[in-house]
């Protein structure tokens, strides 16, 4: 569990805190969309999960360690693992199978064991045939997958996801999720997902809407999708199946208010046609 | 300034092998043009836009400009008639330089040889139209900017250079919805101009959609479909195995159409899906 | 932009098999015996010994010589210089230029002290995976470590360069080919031209280090201290006789000079 005390945190050098009296608690296993415009604060709060950033008031306890308590950062950030927005800025190393190492190799674990953890790790995320390639010679979307496949190396049981998906293109992007989402499954990693798409929010369990470095929203994405006017004025646009929704609505359907994918509003427009 | 793109190929040499990006290209784009490119990573769009941005040469087939053919940019290679063609690369707000939001975005019109008070009102019409306050943001060192302002900010210098085909790669990438609109107005109003065309590089579907006339999608390195957008996106699930992924709204209609239910699969707007499904359910 | 000195040419060959330590070590005992050899003549003969290794690595001559062809004229100047600035016993003079014995003798081992040293680094180079190399330079100074040298940052420090030399370098022809797009033609020897290119992969290089630092941190790294490695490395038989015979010939070299040098 992953609890979020009070937090308020300033940057260095500026008077409007970047977060302000934030609480939260995040669950083994849960799956979390944490969105907003730029400079709502959610790159903040992803980097206070894991002791990058340590808070100014209150404290972030990860399964009770606390991230002000240097002793722990190591034991806290090998639970907590986090991939990056930009792929060039994260793999560290010459090749693919030498950036996943990397971690390990901080955790000070045997060689052997490092071997055996890189391989699985590569297997997972389908790099194993890259092995030896430079990472400078791999698609954006591999990058990220090697990014992602040196944080499971560390077997976490969070992963923060900090707008990993904004730089790809949609299909590299749809991989990477369907990944996340299968590992969640078979593992029970908890998923923290950070990304201004709310399409992606909406795939969550529950989501978390900044504004300003406060909680504007939270809740089930079906809920948080209601508040269009909230969400306009954070610079949010709610999802197109939602807006249809409204719009389908207004025109007399009777169609429940808390449809948010393709897959739901599909399934509730035969249900009408059902019954005609 | 009509660009012309006649049995276009171009390959990289890498130690001594040829690594092919682009085979037999056939593309023209006119004033008045909005035209898109798009497929999934690595089918060849991005080399395109440079070579009909004349910042790479085909190794084989010609680039016209208006008719006449056209060897790219360079040292004393024609520059003149480039001029008129304006390209927006990947993330540019990483070429910004100068000390100045308005000495950098005066840097490429400088190069065209104007001063004085004409390029003080070019800079200030570009920043204009890209919605930034030449009074408030033109003195600011552009580094103290958001990305999205950054990224205008580069736009607005190219706007500047006041060309009249604005190539434009992946110009959203990375924005907030907010930071999207914003550069996707600045598009919109430069396209609204009398004779000017754009052609967008980007795999974002449902942009495509929403802007542009006319559609190519590069499938490794050739043209795979080319049409208005509804007649790609009337290809259904063909899309995806060209690597792109259809906007959600397409994407219901094919799901309801899979169903067996009689809506059309090229809906563009918010609207016409409305409709059609309306129509569907007989209300 | 192709920098050819120092490639790697993956291979199979004895001397790719050997240890990373011992060829830098190798390369170490190499250049104490062509710096002990008080001759020209003599410094010659134990730079040849360096052909024998060549040959057993399955280096092309061809590549050999691309290696090498940057530094002939900066060879030439050396040998010229010390050939016309030593005085000693006149053997020819040109006008001016008094061409001595021993002018020849030092410009003879000038020139063969630095074109062994740095043909048996570019075989060093071209031969060891630099990774290898990184981790072999990591494992030398591990002793180190307690005086206070960083070792382990160092080596890191190699392997981030490898890794990111060239994502700087394809940055730096994106930068490129967007100024000249907008009229930028990087001509004239004016530093301000240069400018649209410097600041933006000055900047860019700046804001990759923030985000590295940060991903680094992100992953428990914590300096050197208490890190392990995926490579191990082994000594093997080949391994000893390599060193025995590099030491025998360094051992050689100085034994020489202190019997005949000067």
């Amino acid at each position: 569990m992953i609890e979020v005390q009070g937090v308020t945190f300033s940057y260095p050098g500026t008077t409007v805190p970047a977060l302000e009296n934030i609480s939260l608690i995040i669950k083994p296993g849960e799956f979390l969309a944490i969105t907003g415009p730029n400079g709502s604060g959610k790159s903040t709060l992803a980097r206070l999960l894991n002791g990058l950033l340590r808070p100014g008031e209150g404290r972030v306890l990860v399964d009770g360690l606390d991230t002000g308590d240097e002793a722990s950062l190591v034991d806290i950030r090998r639970r907590v693992g986090m991939v990056f927005q930009d792929p060039d800025n994260q793999l560290v190393a010459a090749t693919v199978e030498d950036d996943v190492a990397f971690g390990l190799e901080n955790l000070g674990l045997p060689p052997a064991e490092i071997r055996q953890r890189v391989a699985a790790a590569l297997e997972v995320v389908e790099l194993a045939n890259l092995r030896t390639r430079p990472p400078h010679r791999l698609s954006g979307g591999q990058k990220q997958r090697l990014a992602l496949a040196g944080v499971l190396a560390m077997e976490p049981r969070y992963l923060v996801l900090d707008e990993a998906t904004a730089m790809l293109d949609p299909v590299a992007r749809e991989e990477i999720l369907q990944k996340v989402l299968e590992l969640r499954r078979e593992k029970g990693l908890a998923v923290i997902l950070i990304t201004h798409l709310m399409e992606e929010a909406a795939l969550a369990e529950r989501v978390l809407v900044l504004k300003a470095g406060q909680i504007l929203l939270a809740g089930p994405p079906a809920e948080v999708m209601q508040q269009e006017e909230k969400l306009a004025a954070a610079g949010l646009k709610v999802p197109v199946t939602v807006a249809l929704g409204k719009g389908l609505r207004q025109a007399g359907l009777k169609l429940p208010a808390n449809l948010v994918t393709v897959e739901e509003m599909a399934r509730a427009l035969w249900k009408l046609a059902s019954r005609k | 300034m009509e660009i012309g793109l006649q049995e276009v190929s171009f390959a990289y040499q890498v130690a001594g092998r040829q690594l092919p990006v682009l085979e037999n290209i056939n593309l023209k784009v006119s004033p008045g043009d909005f035209l898109a490119i798009t497929g999934a990573g690595g089918s060849g769009k991005s080399t395109l836009a440079m070579l009909m941005a004349g910042l790479l040469e085909p190794t084989a087939g010609r680039v016209t400009l208006d008719g006449q053919p056209a060897r790219g940019r360079g040292k004393g290679k024609g520059l003149a008639p480039w001029q008129r063609v304006g390209m927006v690369f990947q993330q540019p707000e990483q070429q910004l330089f100068a000390e100045t939001v308005a000495e950098d975005v005066a840097f490429g019109p400088r190069n065209l040889g104007l001063g004085g008070a004409r390029l003080e009102a070019r800079v200030k019409a570009a920043l204009r139209a890209v919605g930034l306050d030449p009074q408030t943001v033109g003195g600011r060192s552009p580094f103290t900017l958001s990305g999205g302002q950054q990224r205008r900010v580069a736009i607005a210098g190219i706007l500047a250079m006041e060309p009249e085909v604005l190539i434009l790669d992946e110009p959203t990438a990375g924005l907030d919805p907010a930071g999207r609109e914003q550069v996707v107005n600045v598009i919109r109003a430069f396209y609204r101009r009398p004779g000017k065309a754009v052609v967008l590089i980007s795999h974002n579907m449902a942009e495509v959609a929403e802007l542009a006339r006319e559609v190519i999608v590069l499938h490794r390195g050739r043209v795979a479909l080319q049409g208005t957008p509804r007649d790609i996106f009337r290809q259904g699930e063909a899309l995806r195995s060209y690597g792109l992924i259809p906007p959600p709204l397409t994407s219901l209609m094919q799901v309801l159409r899979r169903q067996g239910a009689p809506v059309p699969l090229d809906v563009l707007t918010l609207a016409e899906a409305r409709d059609a499904i309306l129509a569907w359910l007989g209300v | 932009m192709l920098i050819e000195l120092g490639q790697y040419i993956p291979g199979t060959s004895s001397i790719h098999h050997l240890d990373p330590r011992s060829k830098l070590l190798g390369l170490l005992l190499y250049g104490i015996a062509l710096l002990a050899a008080p001759t020209g003549m003599a410094a010659s003969l134990t730079g040849a010994t360096i052909l024998p290794v060549i040959i057993l690595a399955g280096l092309a001559p061809a590549f050999i010589w691309r290696q090498l062809r940057p530094l002939i004229v900066f060879l030439l100047i050396i040998f010229i210089f010390q050939v016309a600035f030593t005085p000693g016993e006149v053997m020819a003079a040109v006008g001016p230029v008094r061409i001595t014995r021993e002018g020849l003798n030092y410009g003879l081992l000038a020139l063969a002290r630095v074109f062994f040293l740095v043909l048996a680094a570019a075989v060093l180079m071209a031969t060891t995976d630099p990774l290898a190399l990184a981790d072999g330079l990591e494992r030398l100074l591990r002793p180190g470590q307690r005086l206070g040298l960083p070792a382990g940052e160092l080596a890191l420090m190699l392997t981030l360069a490898l890794r990111f030399v060239p994502t700087l370098l394809e940055e730096a022809e994106r930068i490129m080919r967007a100024q000249v797009a907008r009229g930028a033609t990087f001509q004239g020897n004016q530093i301000k031209n240069l400018m649209p290119l410097v600041i933006p992969l000055f900047v860019s290089a700046f804001r990759r280090a923030e985000g590295l630092a940060e991903a680094m941190e992100a992953r428990a790294y914590r300096g050197g201290q208490g890190r392990t490695r995926m490579r191990e490395l082994h000594f093997r038989a080949a391994d000893y006789i390599f060193l025995l015979l590099a030491g025998l010939l360094a051992a050689g070299s100085a034994y020489y000079r202190l019997r005949f040098g000067s």
